[in-house]
Formats: structure tokens, sequence, C-alpha cells
């Protein structure tokens, strides 16, 4: 297929063909990371610069990897050791970056539209690392991987995601991507949690704030992070609470459905979405989240830089 | 500007105030005053006659909610551009908020404003004082010494005032003046970092919200508190279907409450914001399709007597940030008649009429002033013309800022020409 977008800035809109090619692309990358040098030159010569205006470890390290395995030079910056912290407005950071003259920009913003606010401004293809609470597309496409990897297809499964709904750009991300692959959703959370209007914006999503009920038909659930500072504006009362109500524990996953694949986007806290022995066993696909994270990075920068790939 | 003395303004539609009605009539202008007004007028010597074929003659319009931002901001607009700006879009009188740096709350500053006004002799400017010193919320200001200066109203716009008894003193003293209290009605805590109206639209984008709630029970606290003292509660940029139903129920009640709504959240909606444009980030922030046609009735059935534009300037590397960051409000003088006119005269959703009283005798109103279109009454009148096309960009543009939705765009109905007083102004 012929790719025509020039951003990856969200999977809303996005074709099952797109999402299906973006997953058989990181495919192929992912047998490359399997190679005793794991390394093509498909974007030798390129330079994606990393603009991380919110703290992240995993999506950064990731995104930095999957561009060093595609042999682009990386460069980049957090919000701390840049002049970003000096009140430089992202306009002017835009135009700096221009002048620069790199080929695509990953950026993680704490603000929704920003990379959207960028992509409109310069050349360089841009990829959302995440943006406030609206999307995160590679999170979104990298819990397919790895979901795809067990179940084979989509069609007919049921996700549940379980958690802060109203704040998560991941559950944003999957709702789109999951669902145009053909899945069926139920977001799963308390009430203080899920956006009061959320069935007018998601009218093929079910929302439950029963947990366990919610995850006995499931076969895939995906538990969010939970910012503890929630806790302080009133949103949920109590740790012990919220694990009372929505921790994916052992003893839940009893009801559920033997083979359920159970997702975490990480960094987890265990013990509160997600127990232990649950995030560790074999139901558990984490790990394999985190790597198929670099192999759909490499796909999503390989195709929108329009990169030759060699076998 | 010119000082040519006498004018024949020929063929127009005439808007009169008193019956509200549209007719076509010649009005004849002679050392600022109307001198005559008939179906047809003889053109005599010594004057200039303005063609007004298909054209609207109106009383000038009155804009009861502009930022002016002089003093503080006068990178972003002086009470001097402003005034231009209000002129072009054919406001003759405009109130002055309060949310200057620092803000208006002494007789001082007020005095300061009238001056201005009177020296610049553009459009007519009004000050409406800060209704706490400072805009802290916590004392009222000196509201006879503001009202002899020639303050209007007093308000705390931009904020709710969140104590119940400042609020409640705020309208009793006020209410002994004669002065309304003007009331930005969100509240605060449920609106805390949020952008834009709880909405489907919001709960696909991510952002935070002011939902509809917070500007209902607003209402309702300073329904009841106006309820109480007696007093005139004016409430700024309404935009809930629930708001504007409380408003409807307490005139019913014969509270002495009015209140105006802004051209964009009577054309625009919450889905604008789908595109992330910080011009469509306005508070109380642009809601859905439902309140919009909320707004609309309450315009018809008389529960809203005000258009105001909430002009708000702001400069542009503060408003082309991200969304959250940038500073919320767009500029209205200019483009509010046109895009009215355009958006609900022209498509029959109102008539014209009603558009000319929700500009003119409604505000005017809300302030204790009369709008007249006589003989003998000073002249105050715009000359609009609803078919011209024009476009609104850094040549047309009399604001020191240009933070609108409509900015850039090809616009419908223009403004040609001003009589105030013995001043003409064409445009």
């Amino acid at each position: 297929m012929t790719w025509t977008h020039k951003n990856l800035l969200g999977l809303e809109g996005l074709s099952r063909e797109e999402i299906t090619f973006i997953l058989d692309t990181a495919e192929r990358f992912h047998e490359v990371l399997d190679r005793p040098i794991p390394l093509v030159p498909a974007l030798r010569g390129k330079t994606i610069l990393n603009m991380f205006y919110e703290a992240s470890t995993r999506t950064a390290t990731s995104f930095a990897m999957a561009a060093k395995r595609l042999s682009a030079d990386v460069v980049g910056f957090s919000k701390a050791s840049s002049s970003v912290s000096k009140g430089e407005t992202l306009l002017d950071t835009v135009r700096t970056i221009e002048s620069m003259r790199v080929d695509g920009v990953v950026i993680r913003h704490s603000c929704p539209g920003a990379a959207r606010f960028i992509a409109q401004r310069i050349e360089a293809f841009v990829i959302n690392a995440g943006d406030g609470a609206h999307e995160h597309p590679t999170q979104g496409l990298l819990d397919l991987f790895a979901v795809r990897k067990r179940l084979g297809s989509f069609e007919g499964r049921h996700l549940v995601i379980v958690g802060d709904i109203t704040h998560s750009r991941v559950a944003h991300s999957a709702i789109y991507g999951f669902s145009t692959l053909g899945a069926k959703i139920t977001v799963c959370g308390p009430a203080t949690l899920i956006p009061p209007h959320f069935k007018k914006a998601f009218p093929y999503v079910e929302t439950e704030t029963d947990f366990d009920k919610a995850l006995v038909d499931a076969d895939m659930i995906m538990m969010l992070r939970l910012q503890l500072e929630r806790q302080s504006k009133g949103l949920f009362p109590s740790i012990r609470e919220y694990r009372k109500l929505y921790c994916l524990t052992a003893e839940r996953m009893k009801k559920a459905k033997p083979d359920v694949v159970a997702m975490h986007p990480g960094p987890m806290n265990r013990g509160v979405e997600i127990e232990p022995a649950v995030a560790d066993g074999p139901n558990s696909v984490v790990l394999a989240q985190v790597r198929a994270g670099v192999a759909v990075r490499m796909a999503v920068l390989y195709i929108l830089a329009g990169g030759e790939l060699e076998h | 500007m010119s000082l040519s003395t006498r004018f024949l303004i020929r063929g127009g539609y005439v808007f009169f105030p008193e019956e509200e009605a549209l007719r076509r009539a010649d009005v004849e202008i002679a050392e600022g005053r109307i001198k005559r007004i008939a179906e047809t007028l003889p053109a005599e010597a010594n004057t200039r006659i303005i063609e007004a074929q298909d054209k609207l003659l109106s009383p000038g319009l009155v804009d009861l909610h502009a930022h002016l931002r002089e003093p503080g901001r006068e990178d972003t607009e002086t009470l001097e551009s402003g005034a231009w700006a209000a002129l072009a879009g054919g406001f003759t009188t405009i109130c002055a908020m309060p949310n200057t740096q620092p803000p208006m709350d002494t007789r001082e500053q007020a005095a300061f404003i009238s001056k201005r006004s009177d020296e610049l002799g553009l459009a007519r400017i009004l000050p409406i004082g800060a209704a706490t010193k400072g805009r802290a919320g916590e004392e009222i200001a000196e509201y006879a010494l503001l009202k002899e200066a020639g303050v209007v109203a007093v308000t705390d716009d931009g904020d709710w005032i969140y104590s119940a008894e400042v609020m409640r003193c705020a309208l009793e003293y006020a209410g002994m003046l004669g002065l309304p209290v003007i009331t930005h009605a969100e509240e605060p805590s449920l609106c805390e970092e949020g952008i834009m109206n709880e909405s489907a639209v919001s709960a696909k984008l991510g952002l935070k919200v002011r939902p509809a709630v917070a500007e209902e029970a607003a209402i309702q606290r300073d329904i009841a508190l106006a309820f109480c003292t007696g007093s005139h509660l004016h409430v700024a940029h309404i935009t809930t279907t629930r708001g504007v139903e409380l408003v409807r129920q307490a005139r019913v009640k014969g509270i002495k409450v009015t209140a105006e709504a802004t051209p964009h959240h009577l054309l625009l909606t919450d889905e604008a914001l789908l595109s992330f444009d910080a011009n469509y980030k306005v508070y109380p922030p642009l809601r859905t399709e439902e309140d919009r046609k909320a707004l609309l009735e309450a315009l018809k059935d008389g529960t809203i007597q005000a258009i105001a534009t909430d002009h708000a300037p702001h400069a542009i590397e503060e408003k082309e940030q991200e969304l959250d960051l940038a500073p919320a409000g767009i500029i209205g003088l200019q483009t509010a008649l046109p895009v009215l006119w355009e958006g609900l005269v022209e498509p029959e959703v109102i008539k014209p009429e009603l558009l000319l009283r929700l500009l003119t005798t409604g505000p005017a109103s809300v302030i204790g002033e009369s709008v007249e279109l006589n003989v003998g009454s000073p002249a105050n009148l715009v000359v609009f013309d609803p078919a011209a096309r024009w476009t609104f960009d850094a040549e047309s543009n009399r604001s020191l800022s240009w933070n609108s939705p409509w900015f850039g765009k090809l616009m419908r109905g223009k403004v040609e020409h001003v009589f105030l007083g013995e001043r003409h102004f064409s445009f």
C-alpha cells in the first residue's frame, strides 16, 4: 500500500489497512532485533530529533533506540536540560529546529495538540509520543503488536481498559486502534475517572464501573497507570479502596478467561493497578510490549522517513 | 474623518429603535444633528449625498463588554485603537472592562478613561469599575466615587466573585447607586485548569474542562443574591442551556436579571476546538450546538437583552502557543455586526430588527442609557452594507491584535459610514 500521511499524530482516522501496514512493517523489524547486530541502514543520513517536554524513560529510550537501530542520527532534549526551562516558546523552539534541518521530530508534551501544533509549522515529519491526555499512537500500536503476536487477530475479541480513562492518552489511542481492527471495547473505572460525555464521544465503546463484571468476558485487559496525585484532587478516596475495586489481582484473574492477555503500558504501580503475580505471570505481555515498542517505532520512523529497507 | 456639515443619506433601510422597525427613508444630517427624516428628501446645496440603497442605517451600536487593555497592555490594545476598531465595526459606545493592569478600581482611573474618551472623540468609551478592590474579591470598591467618574456598572469580569458575602455586599451597595453588577458566572472550583467545554469533544481531545455546571451553579447563586438584595444583576457572556433557563425563570419571578451573549457563542460550538486552534479558546468556553440553539431561543424570547463582543485582544506570541498555555479570548468589535448579519440574519435565524435591538437599545437599557433616532437628536448613525465584501486582514484590522477566528477570512457585510455628532468617518 502507499502511505499518504506526513505525520503520525494519532491513531484516530487511520484505516485498518494503514494500521496493519505499520504492524506488518514492525514485524520485519522485530526480527531485526533478534540479529547479532540489530542494525539496518534504512535511515542512514537522516536526523531524528527527540523532544521530550515531559518526563519519560521508556518512550524516550525506545524512540532513541529505534532510530539508532535504523542507523539514523539521533539528537534530543528533555525539558530540564533545554532552553524550554528558560522560557522559550514552543513556536521559537520549532523555528530553531527548522533552521537546523532535521528530518523527523518525535515530541512528548503535556498539552493536548502540541504535536499537531509543531506539525503544522515545520516541514519535518512529526511523531506524537504523547500529547497530554489526547493520544499516544505508538503506544497504541505496540499494544496491538504485542497482542497480535498472542491472539493472531482482533476480530470479535473483547478489550477491557481499566483505570483513569479521563486522563489517559493510552486509552484513547487504544480505543481507536483496537476498534479499527475489529475489537469490541469496554472502558472500566470509577465514575470520577470516566468523562461524563464519554458515550457521546465513543458510541461504540461500552462503559462499566464494576471491574468484576467487565473482566469475565475479556480477551484482553489493559491496566492503566494510576497517577497517585489524582487522590489529592478527590477523584478517588484512597489507594486501598482503588486497589479493592480496580486492581488486577491473581484472585480476579481466576474469574477471567484462562488465556486472557494482560497489558500495562508501564511504568507500573505494582500492587495498585496490577499485582506482581499477574504482571510477571503467564498472561502478562508487559515485557513483550516494551520490545514491541522498539519494533513499532522503527516501523513508524521508517515509513514516515520514506526509507529503503534492505533485505 | 471629515467635518463636512451637511449630509443626505438616501434610500437606506432605517432602523427606528423606539418602534423597533426597519423602514426605507432618507435622513438628513446638519451641524451634527438629525435635521429631517422623510420617505424622500430633496438634495439641497452644499450637501454631501450618501447613496444607501439596499444598505442599512442604524443608530450606533453599543457594546457592554470590551477589554481595551489600557493601562497595562498597550502593546495589545489602547483606548484609541479599541475605539477605532469599534467605529469600524459600527459601535459608537463601548464599555471598557476593568481587568486592566492595574485593575480599574478607583475614581482616578475611571476618570482617566472618561477623559481620554472625550479627547479621542471616537467611539464613546464608558468605564466599568472593578467590583472589588484590586479585583481580589474581598472588599467592594468605591462605587459612588467610581460612578462620579463615569462608571456605568461594576464587575470582576474574568473571575467570579467567590465569596457569596462579598457578592451580596456588591449587589446591595451597587443597587443603592443604581449600578448593575456584572457577573462572570463560572464557579472556579469546577474549572480548575480547564480550557474547554466538558463534552464529547473534550472527552476525545483530552483537554481539561470548564463544564456547563460551573456556569449554572454560579448563575444560580448570583440570582439568589439578586433576589434577596433586589439589585440589578447582569450576567456576562451567558453560554449554557440551563444558565439561560435560570435567567428566564428569574425574570418571570420579577428578579432584576439581565444577560448578554457574545457573537462567538451564538455562532460557534466546541467542535471548533477539534482544530486545536487557540482562536477558539474563550472563557466561558464555546459550548455544544444544543446550547447555541438555547441562546438563540433566549434572544428571541427576550431572556437575553444584549449581544456583547467580549473583545479580548492578546498578543500573537501569547496566543500562538500550546492550547493549554494560550490566553483565553478573541477580538470582536470590528467583526460582530458582519458575522452576526451573515450568520443569523441572512439565513433568517433571527430578524434584522431583533439583531439591531440586541446591539443598540438592548445593551443601552442594561446600563440605563437610551438610543434614539429622531429629528433633532445628535447624529449617532451607522451605514452598513450587508452585501459588501472585504477581507479581515492586517490592512483592514483596526485593533492592535488579531486573535480572531475570522482573521484572514473573507467577510460579508461592512460598516461604511459612521456619523457621530459633527464627525463623519468612512471605512
